[in-house]
Order: structure tokens, then sequence, then C-alpha cells
């Protein structure tokens, strides 16, 4: 089976790439979960920050970006994927999830594990994880209301990677009576080769 | 995944043998879970026997390879489709017309080859996107710009061979027009050069379009006789300042003299793209009051939608002017504007958007309101477009309707009626949907577009369905007003090519009698355009 590599591109941004490591890096102490490289979070959301504090409280290095992760992507984190691919995880809207998946299979990466979080009009937040060994915490998801940034980066810290379906193309479920933006959870990992 | 049609289990392996021999085994995709990510985001079909699957995908890294493929495809009759960075969300993405086609990814062709900021233009290779460009040019300090779509992940060269578009001046945002030139491997494996490049030793490939004889570029766009492997582009040369300023009207009818000072203001040079809106669009998602009177049968006369707009002093249409160009310049052009406006719209209010001054360093970037205007590539649409809260559900995506549309007011309101009345007949109504507040795009230069978005679903066929028949009755409709569509998703594209139907539909019939000459057996993207070579046509 051959499989669908990295393709090529500029070189020229890894020393961007290791300016916003150092730039923008919320934390960075040695002691991180080696599993999850990198954190993104939207600074407009409650829950992406709260997600993106939760890892980087245990070392993993954590970016922002307001909407639009284009230029997070573009001139730092693209650069470092190049030179190594490396799972790194978020908690974002759905929009900015679609562009890290697809800039990401240009670097032989996949979504491995989600998510997604629905705000429905009568019951409040819904969660509908993508994988059964994403249900563990679900619990302490439905208990956090609207703060559950942090349960959340629980469950995929400790399930996110070792889940590791490939969900490409995976969307979000339906929910009839959803307001407001839908957000989602998500690992973006290397692909598995069976 | 399919296999190529018409090859066998054997001729297959063995025409993968010769790719992988051609351009390295790496670069040979064959996996399911490889080839998927090839499938139409977007797809109206996802998971249905129409959706239009591939059977492979190589990417080649220079023009020897793709000839090599090219080549290896004509030996065994298999059907190639090349996409650039295969972003055309709404309009195919980077599926085929063809299932078992196999994709030509051009991403590895990825060189910025030249960009001249004294005479303004780029020489790209098909996996430029507007992000690389605009990287290149910018970390040179170059005084040039470039004119970017919405999303700009896309490829410069795909783009306009899609008829894509922008929103800076005419000239430069009808990104077909604005591209100078072309190379490209034929069905037969050949190479040609269009323009002043096939005068060997000619400086002038990005400069001069048309060198000698009959210009064949066209044939390049929205069609398949050939992959083109680099292309140039005129750019606009960085200017001084931009202004972007708001003209507001308080009558329904007011679009008809909008429309005709704005199009005297475009034509003459002094504005760039108009943006036209309709504040009233998405205030009738907050106030039921206004949605009912969206939704009235007379609405058409215009009166509840004027008295609406008296009482709580909102436009019914609203109109974005950009300037670029020495600061004293633009402000007298907006000074004539305004008095243009102010002599012709009684009522007219105006409002100051934004003013800038260029270069910006890039905290000034990031504060830009609207950065497409200012051609700053960015992918702000998903935070507002398909996967966001402005969408109902579901929310995966969406099929686009753009009919072309004659720039006056009054076809405006025409086809406003004729689309809403049309769509409401067809017992479809979500909130994209044709009613009186569609506001026409000026994409592209000197034509509006009046484009709908239907929702597409991963999960409900029934949704699919829906917008599948919305979308064929929407087709056949405008064409019998004389409305038609400028780009649309394989799926569609040999209805609406049939649309075009003049004298016999001599358009089609021209196009296939050059493709049986070109590309008899289908090498290319056969179907692309809406017309097959004669051994795909089907009877009838």
């Amino acid at each position: 089976m051959m499989s669908r590599r990295s393709f090529c591109r500029n070189a020229a941004m890894t020393a961007v790439a290791a300016n916003l490591i150092s730039g923008v890096a919320r934390a960075s102490a040695p002691a991180g979960d080696p599993a999850i490289a990198a954190v993104l979070h939207d600074e407009r959301l409650i829950q992406s920050r709260a997600f993106s504090d939760r890892l980087a409280a245990r070392g993993i290095p954590a970016f922002g970006f307001r909407g639009d992760p284009s230029r997070l992507w573009l001139d730092g984190l693209a650069a470092l994927m190049r030179k190594g691919a490396v799972p790194f995880a978020g908690l974002t809207g759905q929009g900015a999830l679609f562009c890290l998946e697809r800039w990401s299979w240009d670097m032989g990466m996949r979504v491995v594990a989600r998510i997604d979080h629905a705000e429905a009009g009568a019951t409040g937040w819904r969660h509908c994880p993508a994988a059964p060994e994403l249900c563990d915490g679900l619990e302490a998801l439905a208990t956090a209301g609207p703060a559950f940034g942090a349960a959340a980066a629980d469950i995929l810290l400790l399930q996110g990677i070792t889940a590791g379906t490939d969900l490409s193309h995976a969307a979000p479920p339906r929910v009839a009576d959803r307001t407001g933006e839908q957000l989602v959870s998500w690992v973006i990992a290397p692909a598995r080769r069976a | 995944m399919p296999l190529p049609p018409n090859v066998s289990a054997a001729q297959w392996q063995e025409a993968l043998a010769a790719f992988r021999a051609a351009i390295g085994e790496a670069w040979v995709y064959t996996s399911d879970e490889d080839v998927g990510l090839y499938r139409d985001a977007y797809s109206p079909v996802w998971g249905e026997e129409e959706e239009r699957l591939v059977s492979a995908a190589l990417a080649p890294r220079t023009v020897e390879e793709m000839q090599a493929i090219v080549r290896t495809a004509n030996r065994f009759g298999i059907p190639l489709f090349p996409i650039s960075t295969g972003k055309n969300l709404g309009y195919g993405g980077s599926a085929p017309n063809l299932s078992g086609s196999v994709i030509v990814d051009l991403k590895r062709m990825n060189r910025v080859l030249e960009v001249d900021d004294r005479r303004h233009f780029a020489i790209c290779e098909p996996g430029v996107s507007y992000f690389d460009l605009y990287r290149h040019i910018r970390e040179r300090n170059l005084n040039v710009w470039i004119d970017v779509p919405d999303p700009g992940w896309g490829s410069v060269m795909g783009n306009a061979l899609d008829h894509g578009v922008g929103h800076t001046w005419y000239s430069y945002r009808d990104h077909f027009l604005s591209h100078c030139g072309l190379e490209v491997v034929l069905p037969n494996g050949g190479l040609l050069r269009t323009g002043m490049g096939a005068l060997p030793g000619a400086g002038t490939f990005g400069d001069f379009r048309y060198g000698f004889g009959p210009y064949v570029d066209g044939l390049f766009a929205q069609a398949g006789f050939g992959i083109v492997t680099k292309m140039g582009i005129h750019l606009m040369p960085r200017p001084e300042a931009f202004l972007h300023r708001r003209v507001l009207v308080s009558r329904r009818q007011d679009i008809i003299p909008l429309v005709d000072i704005a199009n005297a203001l475009e034509d003459a040079g002094l504005i760039g793209m108009p943006l036209y809106e309709s504040p009233m669009f998405h205030a009738q998602f907050a106030d039921p009051a206004l949605r009912a009177i969206a939704h009235a049968p007379d609405v058409w006369n215009g009166n509840a939608i004027d008295r609406y707009a008296a009482e709580k002093g909102m436009a019914p249409w609203q109109l974005g002017l950009s300037f670029y160009g020495p600061e004293p310049v633009i402000e007298a052009s907006w000074q004539h504007a305004r008095a243009k406006f102010e002599k012709a719209i009684p009522g007219v209010r105006f409002e100051d958007v934004e003013t800038l001054r260029f270069p910006l360093d890039e905290a000034g970037e990031e504060a830009v309101q609207h950065k497409v205007l200012t051609g700053i590539p960015n992918m702000n649409i998903f935070a507002i477009g398909a996967r966001s809260q402005t969408n109902p559900e579901p929310a995966d995506g969406h099929l686009l309707f753009s009919p072309m549309i004659a720039r006056s007011g009054e076809e405006v309101l025409k086809a406003q009626r004729i689309f809403t009345e049309g769509m409401r007949d067809m017992g479809v109504d979500y909130p994209d949907a044709y009613g009186p507040f569609t506001a026409p795009f000026t994409w592209m230069p000197r034509i509006f577009a009046l484009t709908t978005g239907m929702p597409v679903s991963r999960t409900d066929p029934a949704v699919n369905k829906a917008s599948r028949e919305t979308m064929r009755k929407l087709i056949e409709l405008g064409a019998r007003h004389g409305y038609g569509e400028y780009r649309t998703p394989p799926l569609f594209q040999d209805q609406v090519m049939g649309t075009y139907s003049f004298n016999g539909n001599a358009l089609r019939r021209f196009c296939e009698t050059l493709k049986d000459a070109v590309d008899p057996k289908g090498i290319i993207a056969p179907g692309r355009g809406g017309f097959w070579p004669r051994s795909m046509r089907k009877e009838g």
C-alpha cells in the first residue's frame, strides 16, 4: 500500500516557526504529555481557552488565533510539522478544524479523535464523541455546563491519540435545535498505516 | 475505489507501475484512505451511486514527470483529472467528472517562478496558493498586490482556470482575464506555450497575452484540453491608500440609480469592486415582522419594505465602494461619487468604513476589516460560511447556483422575483434561499451573479436530494429567462452546457469537435465543461 506523504513546500518558514514557539507559547514546562505536542485555541471562545489552558498546564505549548487559523498554521506550525509531524489538539469552531484538517493532510496527518459540542435550545450543551473510547469522560462534560473546555481536554489527553481512528472528512452531527456556533474538540496526528 | 473505466485489473497494475517509474513510488497514491481525501467535501451526492470517486492520485514535481504521466495514461486509456490545490469547494472540490479518473495533484509544483514589480506580473506553477504568492511578495517587499478570492488556500492558477474571482479592480478580480500566458501539457504528452511563450527567447511571457494567431488560452479553462503547468498573471501595483465608503439608500427602487452610478464609476476606472448588500437580509431573521414582509405576495411592489425602512431607519440596500490610489486622488474620486449619488437619490446616506495607508505592518494587516478588498489572503470565510452558526442545519457545506444577470437595478429586481417565486413553487425555503433581500455579487466585471447556496449534508440524503433537485430546476428556470450559470460542479456541467443551446447547441458541438481532434480518448478531464469525446458521449 502506498501512503500519501508530505508535500514539500517552502522550507524557509522554519525560523518563523521557531520564533513562534518562543514567542507565543504560553507554557513550556518540560514535563508535558509526550503524546500531544501542541495545542491550539481560538481566543474568541472561552471553552477553547480553557481547553488550551488545561493542556498548557501539562507543559504542552499553546498557540492562539482569532477565528482564522491560517497565519498560525502557514507562518509557524506547518514548518514545524514539515520537520516531523507530531500530534496536536484543540477545541475550535468547525470552520477552523475544517481548514487545519486539510492542511494537515498534506503533512501525512489525519483527524484521529473528535468530540463535537453543540448548544441546543432546551437542553444545553450536547457532546458527541466520534469513538467509544472517548465516551468515558462524558459525564464530566455534561456536568460542566458551558465550561466544558477543560473536561474535553482531559478526555482527549487520555484517549485522543490511542483512539486512533481515521476520521478524515468527518462532519459534525446534526443537532436540530442547535443554537450558536458548533464547536469541536479534536486531535490531529500522523496517519497510522495498516 | 473504482478502477478507471474500461481498464482491466492487470492493465491497471501495469499502468501504476509505469506511473511509479515515472514519478517515484512515494507520489503514487492508491490506498482507499489516501485516495478518499480527494472526495468533494461539499458533495451533494456523498456516499451515493452518483458520487464521482477516483481510482488513484499522482503528484508529479516537474513538467517532464507530467508528460510521462500523460503518455502512460494515453497508452492505457486512463482518464486524468488535474487539480492544483483542489479547493474548488461549492463547485466540485477536487472530484472529477468521471468516476475512476486518476487525480493529478499539482501541489508539489509550487514554485513562484518570477514576480516583476516594475512590469507588474507574476509567473507561477499550479501549486502556488494565494498565501504562497502573498508571502513571496511580502518577504521581498515587492511593490505589487495580488487579488484574492475569499479563501486564500486555493491555487492562483487553478482559480483562474475555473473562472474564479476576487475583490479589487475589474481587470484583476476576473482571474482568467488577468492571466497572461500558459504552458500546457497536451493530451498526447506534447508541450505547448501560448502567447509570447510560443516565441523562443521572448522575455514577455507575463506581459503580452496574445502573441500571434488564434487566442487559444480559453480552451484550457473549464475544459479538458490539456494540463496547465505554468501561468503568468498580471498584478496590481501597490496603491498608496485605500478608502472604503458605504452608500445607503432608503427605498427598494433606489437600487436602480445606485447600480447605474456604480456602473459608471467602475467602468470609468474610479472604483474597485462594488459591494452590494441588503441590511434587511440578516435583519429578517431577528424580526419576524420583516420576515413576514419578505414572504408576502405583494412584497415586489416595494411598499412594505419602504415603510419598514422608514420606520426602522434601515436601508433596503447598501453599496460598498473601494478606492485605490494616491490619497488626494481617491478622496477626490470619493467626493465625485458622493455628489453623483446625492444628486440622483433623495435621502441617500454615507458612511466611512475604512481608510488605510500602505504598506501595513502585520498588526495593521490583522486589523483590516475586509481583508480580501486589499488583497490579503485569509480563511475568515470559514468562520462565517459553510460550517458556522449562520448556516441552517445541516451545515456540512453548500452547493452554489450562480446565474449571471445583466448589471442593472431593474434586472436585479426582476431576477429576484423570478428565482424567489420559483423556489417557493418548488417548496424549498432556507435562510439563503432567494428573496427580496438577495443582493447581486459583482465579482465578475460588467455582470452580476445572483448567487445562492443550497445546503448539503453528510448524514441526511434527503437534504442532498432536495438540493440537487432544486439546483436542476433553478438551472432550467434561469435558462428560460436568459440567466446562465458561469460555474458549476461536475454533477451539473452537462445540464448547464445544455442550456447554452443557441443553434442546436452549436457551442457544445464545436467543443466536441475540438475534443475529438485533440483528445479523442478522453485522457484529460473528460466531461469537464459539459462536453465529452465521441467515445464517451451518450446517445442523443
